[in-house]
């Protein structure tokens, strides 16, 4: 079950993404309304994060193409976060809270220039709306777990961004940093803005989310979330892996094959 | 006044080496960083025997190509030979400097440099090597105009594209979504180090070139918490090493650069033992840590 | 003539050097592999260059040359460089490629330092110390092989008794510490043997080009085989190679420094190890895509006569390379390749400008019409593809379906009659 929608704020046509020719996920067709607050559900190793990090242009596309606001994204980019996993990043990098923040207005600042003051309160305002006023000046490996993913949720509502693409925000976090995470994702949402998050609970991911994307190598069902938490998709989800599709992949990589004829 | 320039030699050096080598670490290129100085030396020498003499401009473009090859060698034998990463750092600059090496030993007659001078420079001969205009004026030595140039550039580097370094350094995916090219700023650093590599190298050799270019930004990194403040250390780090290495192999009649990189670990060792908050000594800073997560969950 | 004067090996001195620089290599080489394969090249190197210390400090303190007091200082410092990386690493925030950088260069730095001392110092003793830096072949002699030889064995020794240990501890750490191997014991052995290496390689080689004795090699020899045993033995014998040649270097100019050549010929070797070996180089692995692409090609073009077939319902017309080119858009040149190579394979046969199907060649044309067209349905019913999306998919999948999966495919298909655009899937009794 994968509901298509007119006018859709992303659209990601026949993707397909290979790591060493081997594909991760399988032709993925979809579509997201804009406003939604959407979560990407599927068992380890479904090809969650990968398939942001395709959306967001980090990893090559064996196949297919992404459009955001019916445009490549190098036209978009300014209306387009991203917040990547907490581990991929380290966070005994000589940086405090604000510092981080800041990098959230590079990308408005332009070449060579520095931030000016205007950015910096922006950075703080931010900081703010996370709850960490009072932790600007603090380095960032002082913070908790979910406070460092506060900081990175901070940078990106400094991009003020109209599409948040979140890798994992609730990975390592309290109960009581994710509410306070969830509420400041659906206030984004009412105010208009698009966000889309992997994330790995199911329990949660069912009063969290509007939208769901199943993911397991290929998508199995998009659509609002009372439509597609169903036990036959779920099944279908977390069931295991496809082994035809897995041996399929296998063979690729080893007889080094193109994902593509044409893109040998 | 020969002291003077020997020290001011050294000391351009260190900040220039000391502030890329701010930027190596936090990238974890620290061994890219040795690859690379020691991979000019066949650049260097190849562009002496084409060009014939000493001069600046062939020396670094023969040496700044060699150290972009360097980076793409160690790419290429990772990503398209598939060979682990450390290897292909080891097999990429063993060979080059090998080769550098075996061509100054081959063409000992006609290259002036000899293979000690490849590891530990020859800074006691910088203030002979004076640079007089054609009225003849005295200008000083030449190594010091080079570095200084060198030095200059490396700044800037760091003061146009602060904020582009910064976030290519810290996070990578993160600039690469905010359409920052992190392959160009990746080249322009490497580009920079081998500049200042093979400038450094004539006067120190390739032992202190990688001495500067880790251990002072490693002894900052472990004082402070603030990337501006990382690279001022850094930087005062340097100085203070070549003042105080110049004071030792005077002491002792041995090789300046040897002593100097002597001293940058000196400054190390007491970084690391006194360090307030990253010192081996450290202990009650942990009991401020968990009194930092209780306040946090209150919000 | 100098070339065979040497490899005659008749002088005693020649034959002294020789095994002397082939006892050398190989031991690194060998220890190389355990460095190698534990991702810890790079260690190598700072233990090569902090052993320089050792051996001026040894010199300080005795006066003297005596090989295996020299080899004493260095064994220590060299210990101490990797005790402590460890240190720097598990005490501060420093990641490890940094503490390596800093001991190397340090521990160096102090070398030099000392060594420029000592050799202003006007010890007439001293001359020949420096030689430990790019390392002097020619100059080993009898005591030293002696001393350096019987390193050299004890540390064969060791790791032949040993070898199932380190194996292991090499591959999987955590596996070995579960079965109740004492590990941290076993890793200081290996991390002894490897200081141990580098020790006895340096006369050879030298402190600053060691590390590539250890690294080199064992890249290379990974590129010939997966079997550890093996690998350690074709690691070894390049090791000789390169030592042998570093000893008529060496022989032929005495004043040449042998351990850049030494290493330039391991290189070399590593070099065409990466380029030609089978499977796993460069160019056997470029050769496999053009494999690839020419099956490609050809499967392409067998199913296109039967696709031409199925519309004319005649699968036995000769056709042009024209018709062939309106029924579907393929490179000239290619086409021209794939008709020339399928004759000569017996699956089409050719007259005039036409060509036409044998019965094999039919066969197999129909097979791969019928893997794309299963694939098709397996897309839209397994992932919910739109039947308007899977084609592009199944154009690759069609060529790489072993019988083994088509036989499962077709069995989770149900032995579908119909691809997703209602075509019929062709089978064998067709």
């Amino acid at each position: 079950m994968i509901i298509q929608v007119p006018n859709p704020i992303l659209e990601v046509h026949d993707l397909t993404v290979a790591y060493h020719r081997k594909p991760v996920l399988w032709g993925v067709d979809l579509t997201l309304p804009a406003g939604s607050l959407t979560g990407i559900i599927g068992p380890n190793g479904a090809g969650k994060s990968t398939l942001i990090k395709a959306i967001m242009g980090l990893i090559p596309l064996s196949s297919g193409f992404v459009k955001l606001f019916g445009k490549d994204l190098d036209e978009v980019r300014q209306k387009v976060s991203y917040v990547p996993q907490r581990e991929s990043v380290d966070w005994d990098f000589p940086a405090s809270a604000l510092d981080v923040v800041l990098m959230g207005r590079y990308s408005q600042i332009g070449l060579f220039k520095r931030p000016r003051k205007a950015d910096k309160e922006v950075a703080v305002e931010c900081l703010r709306k996370v709850g960490l006023q009072n932790f600007a000046n603090r380095q960032i490996s002082q913070l908790s777990g979910g406070q460092q993913q506060r900081v990175f949720l901070a940078r990106a509502l400094a991009q003020d961004a109209d599409i948040y693409f979140m890798d994992e925000p609730f990975a390592g976090v309290d109960a009581a940093t994710e509410a306070a995470i969830i509420e400041i994702l659906r206030n984004m949402t009412t105010s208009g803005k698009t966000v889309v998050v992997v994330h790995h609970d199911l329990q949660s991911a069912v009063t969290y989310f509007n939208w769901v994307l199943l993911l397991n190598m290929r998508l199995v069902a998009s659509g609002p979330t009372e439509k597609v938490f169903t036990q036959d998709l779920l099944q279908e989800t977390y069931g295991g892996k496809l082994t035809v599709l897995a041996k399929v992949g296998d063979l690729l990589e080893k007889q080094q094959f193109p994902s593509r004829e044409d893109k040998a | 006044m020969s002291s003077f320039w020997i020290i001011l030699t050294g000391a351009l050096v260190a900040v220039t080496c000391s502030l890329l080598g701010c930027y190596l670490i936090l990238r974890r290129m620290a061994m890219v960083g040795d690859a690379i100085s020691h991979a000019v030396l066949p650049g260097i020498v190849l562009a002496f025997l084409i060009s014939g003499s000493r001069q600046t401009i062939p020396m670094l473009l023969g040496a700044g190509i060699l150290g972009i090859l360097t980076t793409f060698l160690i790419e290429f034998l990772h990503k398209k030979a598939r060979l682990q990463e450390d290897a292909s750092i080891g097999v990429t600059f063993t060979w080059l400097f090998a080769l550098g090496v075996i061509l100054i030993s081959v063409f000992a007659n006609k290259v002036d440099i000899d293979q000690e001078c490849v590891l530990y420079g020859e800074i006691a001969y910088v203030p002979l090597n004076v640079w007089i205009t054609d009225t003849g004026t005295n200008l000083g030595p030449q190594a010091i105009w080079i570095m200084g140039s060198i030095l200059v550039l490396v700044l800037i580097m760091i003061f146009t594209s602060y904020k582009e370094l910064l976030v290519t350094t810290f996070d990578p995916s993160y600039a690469a979504a905010i359409g920052f090219s992190t392959a160009l700023w990746h080249y322009i650093l490497m580009s920079m180090v081998s500049l200042a590599t093979v400038a450094s190298f004539e006067s120190v050799g390739a032992i202190l070139v990688v001495a500067f270019l880790i251990v002072p930004a490693a002894t900052a990194y472990l004082l402070t918490d603030r990337f501006e403040l990382m690279l001022v250390l850094a930087a005062v780090f340097g100085i203070l090493s070549s003042v105080l290495g110049y004071l030792l192999a005077s002491q002792i009649d041995g090789s300046i650069a040897g002593a100097m990189a002597t001293m940058t670990g000196l400054i190390f060792v007491l970084a690391f033992i006194f360090s307030p908050r990253y010192g081996i000594l450290r202990k009650k800073n942990e009991a401020d840590k968990t009194g930092m997560i209780i306040e946090e969950s209150k919000v | 003539m100098k070339f065979f004067e040497f490899f005659s090996f008749t002088d005693p001195n020649i034959r002294y050097v020789v095994v002397g620089s082939i006892l050398m290599t190989v031991c690194s080489a060998v220890v190389g592999c355990f460095t190698f394969l534990r991702k810890r090249a790079l260690i190598g190197d700072a233990v090569a260059h902090s052993v320089l210390p050792g051996v001026c400090l040894s010199f300080l303190l005795t006066g003297e040359k005596n090989p295996f007091i020299l080899l004493i200082g260095a064994f220590i410092t060299g210990g101490l460089s990797i005790f402590l990386v460890e240190y720097i690493t598990t005490k501060t925030k420093l990641k490890e490629d940094s503490a390596i950088g800093i001991v190397l260069s340090v521990f160096f730095g102090i070398g030099i330092l000392l060594l420029t001392a000592i050799q202003h110092g006007g010890n007439a003793n001293q001359s020949g110390l420096d030689s430990f830096l790019f390392g002097k072949a020619a100059s080993i002699l009898p005591e030293d092989l002696y001393s350096f030889g019987l390193v050299g064995i004890i540390l064969l020794i060791g790791v032949f008794f040993f070898f199932k240990e380190f194996t292991l501890i090499s591959f999987d750490r955590n596996f070995a510490e579960a079965i109740g191997l004492p590990v941290k014991i076993l890793e200081f052995m290996l991390t002894s043997i490897t200081v141990l290496a580098v020790v006895t390689g340096i006369q050879a080689v030298g402190v600053v080009l060691m590390a590539a004795m250890l690294i080199t090699p064992a890249a290379a020899a990974r590129y010939w085989t997966h079997n550890l045993t093996i690998m350690m033995l074709v690691a070894a014998m390049m090791g000789a190679v390169s030592g042998i040649f570093g000893a008529y270097i060496s022989y032929l100019a005495p004043s040449m420094p042998t351990g850049p050549w030494i290493v330039m010929v391991i290189s070399m070797i590593a070099i065409v190890s990466f380029a030609f070996a089978p499977v796993k180089g460069v160019f056997a692995r470029l050769r496999k895509q053009i494999k690839n692409q020419k099956q490609i090609t050809d499967e392409n073009i067998l199913k296109l006569f039967f696709q031409l077939g199925e519309k004319d319902q005649d699968f036995f017309t000769a056709r042009s390379i024209t018709s062939l080119l309106e029924r579907r858009s393929m490179r000239k040149d290619l086409l021209k390749n794939g008709l020339a190579r399928l004759t000569d394979q017996g699956f089409l046969s050719k007259t005039k400008d036409h060509w036409k199907f044998t019965e094999a060649g039919k066969v197999k044309g129909q097979r791969v019409a019928r893997l794309h067209r299963l694939w098709e349905l397996y897309l839209t019913q397994y992932l919910q593809l739109a039947p308007d999306h899977v084609h592009d998919d199944a154009e690759t999948i069609e060529h790489i379906i072993t019988p083994e999966l088509e036989a499962k495919i077709l069995e989770q298909l149900k032995y579908p009659e119909v691809d997703p655009h209602d075509t019929k899937i062709p089978y064998k009794d067709f």
